[in-house]
């Protein structure tokens, strides 16, 4: 089970870089700020790619 | 509408969706072979008959594809994400870059097996959300004109010819080296998710330019993610530097 879980989601630095970027999303959309969404989502997730990247 | 106009809407419309299946199966396929990629997209398109078979064919009258598309989405920023970051990681020279004539050698053995599962699951899935909505376009053309063959004939006429220009592209791309497939792969898997994730969040006009937001948002990861590894590379160079 733990494995399939590792398989389908990474470990801890992967998880939260996606959560953290969905939420972000999330919370703009919801607040009516869906354009801004759409900018800062990919560069949060970039954002991300370059942490994990230098980890 | 006339049975030709249905075809055609059809085989147009449904031509993108099958598209964008084959380029996340391309994708995959570049990291695990033709063979297993080809086989999971199989396999969806199997689960998609088989439940539209099960369902009578009223499978997309109930079915709400958003939560399936953030569930995916998710999944496939979460893959995506990781192997776009370890590509990084082999460009900036943090990690160390397989030997890609070993690599590809191996390119079936135990040692990636839990990352060739993954990506199998990401051309499952993406097919199936494809493939459904494919079924949607099928339904909403062919019902409300009572052609619901044409409507099925035009859309699996664009699989067939989407399934056809996608064995030709099969050759070159398997010269292509192995770190620069991962980033591609990665690039355009975090792509869809992306694009899938904040669609399902905010609704089909959540992305400024629709469908097209997807080549422009992998050309955005692409290019982030090189200008990402020169600026790590930049970085260690400095503080080897005394």
């Amino acid at each position: 089970m733990r494995s399939l879980a590792k398989l389908l989601v990474g470990d801890r630095r992967n998880l939260a870089v996606v959560a953290l970027a969905v939420l972000l999303a999330g919370a703009l959309v919801a607040s009516g700020h869906a354009a801004l969404a759409a900018l800062l989502f990919p560069l949060a997730l970039l954002a991300g790619v370059g942490w994990l990247a230098a980890g | 509408m006339t049975a030709g106009s249905i075809f055609l809407a059809s085989f147009l419309a449904a031509g993108v969706e099958w598209v964008e299946a084959f380029t996340i199966v391309l994708a995959v396929a570049l990291g695990i072979g033709w063979r297993r990629a080809g086989g999971a997209a199989l396999a969806a398109l199997a689960l998609l008959a088989a439940l539209t078979a099960a369902s009578g064919g009223v499978l997309g009258l109930w079915l709400d594809t958003v939560w399936l598309q953030a569930a995916i989405g998710a999944l496939l920023l979460l893959f995506g994400v990781r192997w776009l970051a370890k590509a990084v990681a082999r460009l900036a020279g943090r990690l160390p870059r397989h030997d890609e004539e070993v690599e590809l050698a191996r390119a079936l053995s135990a040692l990636e097996r839990s990352e060739r599962h993954a990506a199998w699951l990401v051309a499952f899935q993406g097919v199936l959300l494809e493939g459904l909505e494919v079924w949607l376009l099928v339904v909403a053309l062919g019902f409300n004109e009572h052609r619901t063959l044409a409507a099925a004939a035009g859309a699996l006429a664009a699989l067939v010819v989407v399934a056809a220009a996608g064995a030709l592209a099969r050759a070159p791309l398997r010269r292509v080296p192995e770190n620069a497939i991962k980033f591609t792969v990665g690039a355009m898997i975090t792509a869809f998710g992306s694009f899938w994730t904040l669609e399902a969040m905010g609704g089909a006009g959540a992305w400024p330019w629709g469908e097209w937001s997807l080549p422009a948002l992998a050309a955005f990861y692409l290019l982030g993610g090189l200008a990402v590894a020169a600026g790590l590379r930049r970085r260690a160079a400095a503080t080897v530097e005394p």
